[in-house]
């Protein structure tokens, strides 16, 4: 069996941002994970853990100021611009705001055929025509073509970013947190509709978001983020079965409960309060929460390494091996 | 969980007919339509539905908080503690709202002021309902951030609501609610807005607190989840009536109405491997502008039948008395 090349490889991302008096915030230090052709890979955790911070570093939406980000080989980071244009019909990108994503002065339909206005690719009639086919193919009525975001529910508007983002044929799409505030029947309504277009471009999909449920339903593998680093990547199934950081315990353990109960583990943060992201703690960032941790912890940190087939997880004391 | 079982005993909060009528374009609707139901003290009813189902403008009515182009129907009754609190002076209406029902809202970081430290935010009541000297509504506000879980709550009485996480400001929101002692706490999407960890902690904590002072909860939420694990009873709420009440306990299995039954199932579940579909409901909710015939959830309703769409169907209940469904063609009692 050959291994197919990653589509995206992420090495050492570091981002940070000015928190003013010339301090900065280490959003994201140090994080690498490849994924595979057709993969969907969750990236959870609390809110400011990073993970929009890695969407966006993807992105070039700035370049991040360290690291390297691989798209098929080619380094995102290192491109020229023309190239980096060249590349970004290939990445896109659905935003949790559907309200903000979208222009609220553009009709819906101009709205979906943008990128290829922006690429260059054809005359606008065939954008036109394109559009309202992408518009059927998300399940919206071709008639909403002249309407303004303002005019149309939440799950419309989603349904608009999901047809702006496939217009242009994507082999990455970065989903940020795509259902989080929509109610539950619209969010069974997209999450379906996601299924079915992964299925029918062959996509690639990065999926950002708090809910661990939605997480498990949704992704092939989950990597889990807490104060900017990765402390745990695993095949799904396998992490909600059986977790080895205690950091992925407290979030599973903090699913409200609904239908058949899986079996989980009985774990707790200390406290809920994060702390700061400007003055990160020593050696395991989640020591502090941690009701595992002991005096090494505090010390030293801990490198992310193999506890099973496929899955990694940074901790010096975890709660199942390999 | 233990409610008493006192028949004898008036409910701590009793609705009839409530209806609230909204202005919308030169034209009054119904965003609140016939919802009775009653509360025992020491006991949570979860009020579940989707946004703009009427949960929150049903709260706010109740405690006279009202947006100014929202009105209670003239023929709707309230019993509080005896009173009704739709014929209440304003002033009578103060005094419940000190010490009789008090609410916490979905956002702290709006619900609380930010240019007042929270210490003189949870004196304020003390002081102003209580008639407390200020030394002594300090000292009990410290007390209060303890109970709420704040630690070093003597340092946190003098910080702003911005130096402090989501889940500190709303245990402090919550601080604020319980300074008065009130006999109803009611809680608008308490943990909406915060993280999974922090929701969880917040959800315990409220719990903790309700069962200890034996106050009576109305706990809204849109996560049916929270609301059958975290409640005794639930009202299921569609297009501004409610069409469900049913035990916490059931609300996962043994629900009658094909739109509770939806709700359960568009939840994705924890034990399905990952890219199971999701079973999702059609369509959407109506908005309150459109006229409604028979069942507002019709359209959107498998299960329909001819009835559906002429006449509204009107709450029934099982043998037991603790079922009610409003539905023309229920779900079978033998649930799956």
């Amino acid at each position: 069996m050959t291994k197919p090349a990653p589509v995206l490889k992420i090495g050492n991302l570091k981002v940070t941002y000015e928190a003013g008096r010339r301090r900065r915030i280490q959003a994201v230090s140090d994080v690498s994970f490849e994924m595979t052709q057709g993969e969907t890979l969750g990236l959870v955790g609390e809110s400011g853990c990073g993970k929009s911070s890695i969407a966006r570093a993807v992105m070039q939406l700035p370049p991040p100021p360290s690291g390297r980000v691989m798209f098929f080989g080619e380094d995102l980071t290192g491109v020229s611009p023309l190239r980096l244009r060249q590349l970004r019909p290939r990445l896109q990108m659905i935003f949790q705001d559907s309200a903000a994503a979208l222009n609220p002065r553009r009709k819906v339909g101009e709205t979906i055929a943008m990128p290829l206005r922006v690429a260059g690719k054809a005359p606008r009639e065939n954008r036109n025509k394109r559009a309202r086919e992408m518009m059927s193919a998300v399940g919206l009525d071709p008639a909403l073509f002249g309407h303004r975001p303002f005019q149309l529910s939440g799950g419309q508007c989603q349904r608009v970013q999901f047809a702006r983002a496939l217009m242009t044929e994507p082999a990455l799409l970065i989903c940020d947190e795509p259902v989080s505030s929509l109610d539950v029947s619209i969010q069974a309504q997209i999450l379906n509709l996601l299924e079915q277009v992964r299925i029918r471009h062959g996509l690639t999909i990065l999926f950002i978001s708090h809910d661990m449920a939605v997480v498990k339903n949704v992704c092939d593998r989950v990597a889990v983020m807490y104060l900017g680093r990765l402390c745990e990547a695993a095949p799904t199934e396998a992490l909600y079965r059986q977790p080895a950081h205690p950091y992925t315990a407290v979030l599973i353990n903090a699913i409200p409960m609904a239908g058949p109960v899986i079996s989980r583990p009985d774990i707790k943060a200390v406290t809920t309060d994060l702390p700061s992201p400007i003055d990160p703690p020593s050696g395991c960032r989640f020591h502090t929460r941690c009701p595992l941790a002991r005096d090494r912890c505090a010390k030293v940190e801990p490198a992310m390494e193999s506890v099973g087939p496929c899955r990694q997880a940074a901790c010096h004391y975890p709660l199942c091996s390999g | 969980m233990t409610a008493s079982k006192d028949p004898a005993r008036p409910p701590l909060l009793q609705v009839e007919n409530l209806g609230v009528f909204l202005q919308h374009k030169e034209r009054l609707v119904r965003a609140v339509d016939a919802v009775s139901f009653r509360l025992k003290q020491g006991q949570t009813l979860g009020i579940v539905g989707e946004s703009g189902c009427g949960k929150t403008l049903l709260c706010r009515s109740l405690l006279g908080l009202l947006p100014g182009c929202a009105a209670v129907a003239p023929n709707a009754k309230a019993f509080f503690d005896g009173r009704d609190l739709f014929r209440l002076s304003e002033r009578s209406l103060n005094k419940v709202r000190a010490a009789g029902i008090a609410m916490i809202f979905q956002d702290p970081l709006s619900s609380l002021n930010p240019v007042m430290t929270i210490g003189r935010q949870i004196c304020e009541p003390l002081v102003h309902h209580l008639g407390m000297t200020a030394g002594k509504a300090r000292s009990r506000a410290v007390e209060l951030l303890y109970s709420v879980g704040v630690s070093g709550a003597e340092q946190r009485v003098d910080q702003y609501p911005h130096q402090m996480s989501g889940g500190m400001r709303q245990r402090v929101a919550i601080a604020i609610a319980l300074s008065c002692g009130p006999k109803l706490l009611i809680a608008d999407e308490p943990t909406t807005a915060l993280d999974v960890t922090v929701q969880a902690a917040i959800l315990d904590l409220l719990m903790q607190v309700q069962a200890e002072r034996k106050t009576g909860m109305i706990l809204v939420t849109h996560d049916l989840r929270v609301a059958a694990t975290r409640t005794h009873e639930v009202a299921v709420m569609y297009a501004g009536r409610i069409v469900e009440r049913i035990s916490a306990g059931g609300l996962l299995t043994h629900a009658r109405v094909p739109y509770t039954r939806a709700l359960v199932d568009a939840i994705p579940k924890m034990d399905r491997p990952p890219h199971t579909p999701l079973r999702s409901i059609e369509g959407r909710p109506p908005g309150p502008a459109g006229t409604i015939f028979g069942c507002a959830f019709a359209p959107r309703c498998n299960r329909e039948i001819e009835k559906c769409r002429t006449r509204t169907p009107p709450m029934r209940s099982d043998r037991s008395g603790r079922h009610g469904y409003a539905c023309w063609n229920p779900v079978q009692e033998a649930a799956p």
